[in-house]
């Protein structure tokens, strides 16, 4: 080959050893995740009026919420708000029974053991509340059962559709918005288990790197999806 | 008839609320830390007027009723409570059955103010500074309030013990899984009264046992909600099978070695054809 082949092929494998790494790392999605959450600094929980009789005032005794507190007469006692049944996630196959999910003795959520299901956290907001985050968790993956049903939650993107059937027969549609991996390291719970703020679904489970000797995986992978 | 029991009177007190009032149960009250402040009528029979700093507040307040809460500000306020039939039969404020009483007030706490009988039968107020306290994710604050004209209790729940002895005027609670709880008052190892409860989830349930007990003895419920914490965490995976950060990919590792020896290959044949020239 002539000195110009040469160099012509010095300077092209020159190029490709700076071009093959940025390159892959440009195709890259962003490290962490995709999208964003809501706003949710917004007005603050409507306050629930307990039920009032205006007692009958004189002049100058102005009203103030009065309502009969005796237990038989506690009014709205416990009306059962209908509870999630089925998840579906149609861009990762992804359609699973919803169980109730509560705490464990440790203060974390319990997962439900069948890693096929998915738990909906009963002492939060549920699916269809007027306000604030309802959370389904699941295992992404269990040592004796495999992958989770979550498994494949990191490939859904922005504007996937999500639904969650309701014991009531009703079934409501989320778009996602965002999906991210927060550092389980002072992940800020309360933003995502709240019953204020606009609502929302908030499906959460593991992810990121896995260190075997310093509890499994380092993160959690938080998807959110808003009223469709 | 004017009962005062200055060491019983611990608490609040109303003041002419402004047309702005602040509906919520919430522990944190308005933005300038305001007390939250209720009243629960508990004696049976009589309806009442309830004045504070010399105005009228409620009228006509009837037993079993709460009023409020509202948002006052820190301060010390008079209360007096007198006979509704005998104010309106007089056209004015007649005699206190209850107070005056000057009761201090501190800011961001949450005050119920409970007209009661002794254990003598007398008429009396006492003030409970309610705890609201954040609870434990998934657990709840079930609180008795004994302020009836019984002998001393002791509460159980599905069958346990939740407090051992309670007695007027006097409260107790205890923090508990969040579920519905068969609450029962035992007296002289009996239990003489007993009801289904729901406690839920970051909320303070006060029960107030009143009246005369057994003839007139009713109970009442008040909850404080927004107590809650967030769990502590989200254990969802152990098998580390999910791969989140791919890494580089084999292929472009054996492009970057050929690149490496190609260079290195055309570089010595560069160099050596400067050498020539």
């Amino acid at each position: 080959m002539s000195r110009r082949g040469w160099l012509g092929l010095l300077a092209g494998c020159l190029a490709a050893l700076v071009l093959i790494p940025t390159g892959w790392a440009l195709t890259r999605p962003d490290a962490t995740g995709i999208g964003q959450l809501p706003v949710l600094a917004g007005p603050a929980a409507p306050t629930v009026a307990p039920p009032a009789s205006v007692p009958d005032s004189g002049p100058g005794a102005p009203a103030i919420p009065i309502y009969q507190a005796d237990l038989v007469a506690q009014p709205g006692t416990e009306t059962r708000t209908p509870t999630p049944t089925t998840l579906t996630i149609a861009s990762i196959a992804v359609s699973v029974p919803v169980e109730a999910a509560g705490v464990a003795p440790d203060g974390t959520v319990a997962i439900p053991h069948n890693a096929y299901h998915v738990g909906w956290y009963e002492f939060g907001p549920a699916p269809g509340d007027a306000t604030g985050s309802a959370v389904i968790v699941g295992h992404r993956d269990s040592r004796t059962q495999g992958r989770g049903a979550l498994y494949n939650l990191g490939a859904v993107n922005l504007g996937d559709q999500i639904q969650v059937r309701l014991s009531d027969g009703t079934t409501l549609t989320y778009r996602i918005v965002e999906r991210r991996l927060y550092l389980k390291q002072g992940l800020p719970w309360a933003t995502f288990f709240t019953n204020q703020g606009p609502p929302r679904l908030t499906i959460i489970t593991c992810g990121g790197a896995y260190d075997p000797h310093h509890g499994g995986y380092q993160d959690n992978l938080i998807v959110t999806a808003t009223p469709d | 008839m004017r009962s005062l029991r200055s060491t019983a009177l611990i608490g609040a007190a109303l003041m002419l609320a402004p047309a702005a009032v602040l509906l919520s149960s919430s522990p944190a009250g308005a933005a300038t830390a305001d007390a939250q402040v209720s009243v629960f009528h508990g004696i049976p029979g009589v309806e009442v007027n309830v004045y504070v700093n010399d105005k009228i507040t409620l009228t006509d307040f009837k037993p079993g009723a709460m009023a409020g809460p509202l948002s006052l500000p820190a301060g010390t306020y008079k209360v007096e409570v007198t006979s509704y039939a005998a104010d309106k039969a007089a056209g004015k404020k007649t005699a206190d059955v209850i107070g005056p009483a000057n009761i201090p007030v501190m800011a961001s706490h949450n005050y119920t103010i409970a007209a009661h009988l002794t254990t003598d039968g007398k008429p009396t107020a006492t003030v409970f500074d309610n705890d609201i306290s954040m609870l434990p994710a998934g657990k709840g604050r079930v609180t008795v309030a004994h302020i009836a004209d019984a002998p001393t209790v002791a509460i159980t729940a599905n069958g346990a013990t939740l407090i051992k002895s309670l007695s007027n005027p006097n409260s107790a609670s205890a923090v508990v899984p969040a579920a519905t709880y068969k609450v029962g008052v035992v007296a002289g190892g009996k239990t003489v009264y007993s009801t289904s409860l729901p406690v839920a989830a970051g909320v303070n349930t006060i029960v107030f046992a009143y009246g005369t007990y057994p003839a007139t003895f009713a109970v009442a419920v008040q909850k404080i909600t927004g107590l809650g914490s967030a769990p502590m965490g989200v254990p969802a995976g152990e098998a580390g099978l999910a791969n989140d950060a791919p890494s580089f990919p084999g292929y472009a590792v054996v492009a970057m070695v050929l690149a490496v020896l190609g260079a290195l290959v055309a570089g010595r044949r560069v160099l050596a054809g400067s050498r020539q020239a």
